[in-house]
């Protein structure tokens, strides 16, 4: 057997030990200890260390770093898309306080977290080019198996709250970035998830989108969504609830009470 | 909305009078293509600037050139992605200026199959799922998709990957995976944006290979832009432009 088969099945013997456990039934999800490395030739990198993190339903946190900070890596494992080392990530799947780790379900109940619970947006939209508006927000409601009447309705809702009414036949290339940004975010929402992860979500936009995208997402929080924003712009990680500083893969600094970002700095 | 429209059946109409001449072993016909960018009122940029191409059945066709040059709006003309100013786009014979907004995703689905520089993987879903993603937009049958999933899982090298995210496959894995896509619905024609563009030399030139094996092996068509003359020269017939322009046309030894 390759070694790389060994370690599938020795991933999915771990992952099958899936237990639920209670949390406070106000907390989407909960970080513990979260530690990743990667390695490269013969030597390891640290791209999180022992990271902590709760994030309470409806708040709006961002996660400030410079780039290789391990700011991707750590919405990549909360996202599903990544595995930690160790470490514990407990979402609140049914809302009421039924823990689940991620870290230790199976590849199945992953899926069903990242298709359902999460929300992701990409620095580059990751938009499926030859398809329109509408039908990118649709997918992920199809891999869902959701019904056509749902689909429409719930497709047409989230693109005209977000503006797109108009545009929502157009194909990503017949779109501006800003654009390609909100179809990305309304695909987020389509399946009402637990909560929005947004990676460097305004890192392809000038400065004018980029204010209309947080406001966007400031709208988003309003209506009670959580939202988790990795970014290595402080001037619009300010507009969150709270401010945290990650450095080589170490929360250093967060900030409390809407203390301005340049103080967190200073500390 | 409705002047738009409107404009656009005048516009469509004053096309229909001219007579192309179309070949019927063509899959794929240009006729004074032509994408023009207006900057500022005055200022206008011309992105393809008269463009006749014709590819037949089972031919590989590189084009080349410079950034800028007007490739990509090229390849996003023919891939029914965006609409020339002038001229025509003749898919196996129809005028996809013709063509409805269904149609035209219908055209994108079954008749042509995409690769793209950055792969465009949906991130959260497995390869297999990425694979199968075209397939159930053009409403193919669960059996039907779960064999050709398979299928062109195993044509490009990576059954044993199917159940990977893009995240854990490395960028020429995910190249391959892309191929499959592009393949599964089993189109026409290929069209391939520089499909090396992020990929090192070895890799690059695996993923050619891969494309000339189903060039060769399949017979399938393919219309590949790259600006590595390296790449480019590895196809029958290599296009190179210039300023929106195809300023030569060389015929390879391969």
């Amino acid at each position: 057997m390759s070694i790389e088969k060994k370690k599938v099945r020795m991933n999915k013997q771990r992952r099958a030990t899936t237990k639920a456990v209670r949390i406070d039934p106000n907390i989407v999800l909960t970080v513990q200890d979260l530690t990743k490395t990667y390695t490269v030739g013969n030597s390891t990198i640290t791209a999180l260390s022992k990271v902590n993190l709760t994030i309470r339903k409806g708040e709006f946190i961002a996660i400030v770093g410079p780039s290789g900070s391990g700011k991707t890596t750590l919405i990549n494992c909360l996202g599903a898309l990544d595995f930690p080392d160790s470490g514990k990530i407990i979402y609140n799947v049914d809302g009421k306080g039924m823990g689940l780790d991620l870290a230790v379900m199976t590849n199945k109940q992953q899926k069903k977290i990242r298709l359902r619970k999460i929300g992701l947006i990409f620095q580059f939209y990751n938009l499926f080019p030859i398809l329109t508006a509408y039908e990118n927000v649709e997918l992920p409601m199809i891999i869902d198996k959701k019904g056509p009447k749902d689909r429409e309705e719930k497709v047409k809702f989230l693109l005209k709250r977000i503006g797109l009414g108009e545009r929502m036949h157009h194909l990503p290339s017949q779109l501006s970035g800003g654009e390609q940004q909100r179809v990305t975010i309304s695909r987020a929402l389509v399946n009402d998830p637990l909560i929005i992860l947004a990676d460097e979500p305004t890192g392809e936009l000038d400065t004018e989108t980029t204010t209309n995208i947080i406001k966007i997402f400031l709208d988003l929080k309003n209506a009670g969504e959580s939202i988790l924003m990795v970014t290595h712009n402080k001037r619009i990680a300010k507009t969150a609830d709270r401010v945290i500083i990650l450095t080589d893969g170490v929360f250093t600094h967060e900030s409390k009470g809407g203390k301005p970002i340049e103080d967190i700095y200073k500390q | 909305m409705r002047k738009e429209k409107k404009e656009k059946k005048q516009e469509m109409a004053s096309q229909e009078t001219i007579d192309y001449e179309l070949d019927p072993n063509a899959i794929i016909q240009t006729f004074d293509l032509a994408k023009i960018y207006n900057i500022t009122e005055g200022v206008e940029i011309r992105a393809l600037n008269g463009i006749n191409i014709e590819i037949k059945k089972g031919e590989f066709v590189s084009v080349m050139g410079p950034s800028g040059s007007g490739k990509t709006t090229l390849l996003n003309m023919i891939g029914a992605l965006d609409n020339p100013t002038t001229g025509a786009v003749y898919i196996r014979g129809t005028n996809i200026a013709y063509m409805d907004d269904a149609q035209r995703t219908n055209l994108r689905l079954n008749e042509i199959g995409f690769i793209f520089q950055f792969y465009n993987l949906v991130p959260v879903l497995s390869a297999y799922e990425n694979v199968e993603l075209p397939m159930i937009f053009a409403g193919r049958s669960k059996e039907e998709r779960n064999r050709n999933v398979k299928k062109f899982l195993d044509i490009v090298g990576l059954s044993e990957k199917s159940d990977h995210l893009p995240s854990e496959l490395s960028g020429g894995e995910q190249q391959r995976i892309a191929i499959a896509r592009a393949l599964c619905n089993e189109p026409s024609i290929l069209i391939a944006d520089e499909p090396t563009g992020e990929l090192d030399t070895v890799k690059g030139m695996e993923i050619i290979r891969l494309l000339r094996e189903l060039n060769l092996e399949l017979n399938q068509t393919i219309l590949m832009v790259t600006h590595d003359p390296a790449v480019g020269t590895l196809a029958e017939r290599m296009l190179k432009m210039r300023d929106g322009k195809i300023i030569e046309t060389i015929t390879t030894n391969n």
